[in-house]
């Protein structure tokens, strides 16, 4: 717990949308971010098949990306999504266990700029990519340092 | 949502009871509920972007939906553009049809909270459209 990465501390039971979507840490290697979430029948719209909306995705993305500019900052510090773009393919199957890969791109006056995809854990089947850039630093004060 | 779920089937699904959407009031077409797992940012109570998005792809195909009746419209991407800070209230989103060809439409939608025309967010999607009878993906 001591050392936990800023983003397994973001992905925690303790974030509001934790409730409805759990969102786990797995690692980061090469600047590239990547979590597993398990498609939450709470997002499903087409109950006939148990098809998920596409906003599950883009709620998975941006929590990652969110969670990948934390990671490299090194602080569970504010951060504003300023601008977000999804492409989605197929919609998940409620209960379909997933990755989300978050690539760090670069910083540049207080923007980060990443991209990610969303892919079948068992098939490496992509589901939807984004594309993101973050401000960082909003009016409130950091959460506290990477311990 | 593939089919041309109207407003009040989609309500009532998983996804609308999570968005807590509802009519829009005045000049809003749609409505998300304010609700605690609707909060990205915990410390200046700011709503998730992803929750934003959500909202804006929902309330895109919905309407398209009112549209292309004989159509599943199914959304393709969204490109969202967060304005200003939220705040931990309800999320109005109003959406304009920018154009409808034979297999795509094109629609933009603008979300605020206190004032219209103060937005907080706007987002422009990119639909697809499908005959009934083709097996949605």
């Amino acid at each position: 717990m001591q050392n936990q990465h800023p983003a397994a501390k973001f992905f925690s039971s303790r974030h509001p949308i934790s409730k409805f979507v759990e969102i786990s840490f797995l690692g980061v290697s090469e600047n590239i971010l990547t979590a597993s979430v398990v498609a939450s029948s709470a997002f499903v719209d087409d109950p006939q098949i148990g098809r998920l909306h596409s906003g599950f995705c883009t709620l998975v993305l941006d929590t990652v990306m969110g969670g990948t500019v934390m990671g490299e900052i090194g602080e569970i510090r504010p951060i504003a999504t300023v601008e977000l773009t999804t492409r989605h393919r197929r919609r998940p199957i409620a209960g379909e266990k997933l990755l989300c890969r978050s690539k760090f791109e670069g910083q540049h006056n207080e923007m980060a700029h990443l991209s990610s995809q969303i892919i079948v854990e068992a098939t490496g089947e992509t589901l939807s990519t984004a594309t993101a850039v973050f401000m960082l630093g909003t009016r409130a004060e950091p959460l506290g340092p990477r311990v | 949502m593939a089919s041309s779920m109207d407003f009040a089937e989609f309500a009532k699904t998983p996804m609308g009871r999570w968005l807590q959407i509802q009519p829009g009031i005045d000049d809003s077409k749609y409505t998300a509920r304010f609700g605690e797992h609707h909060i990205g940012n915990p410390v200046i109570r700011a709503l998730h972007g992803g929750f934003v998005g959500s909202l804006i792809e929902v309330a895109a195909e919905l309407e398209l939906a009112q549209h292309v009746e004989d159509k599943n419209v199914e959304l393709v991407s969204s490109s969202i553009e967060y304005l200003r800070v939220t705040r931990d209230r309800d999320l109005h989103a109003k959406v304009e049809i920018v154009r409808i060809a034979r297999r795509l439409a094109f629609v933009d939608v603008w979300c605020w909270q206190d004032e219209a025309e103060i937005p907080v967010a706007r987002g422009s999607c990119i639909l697809r459209l499908s005959d009934k009878t083709e097996q949605a993906g």
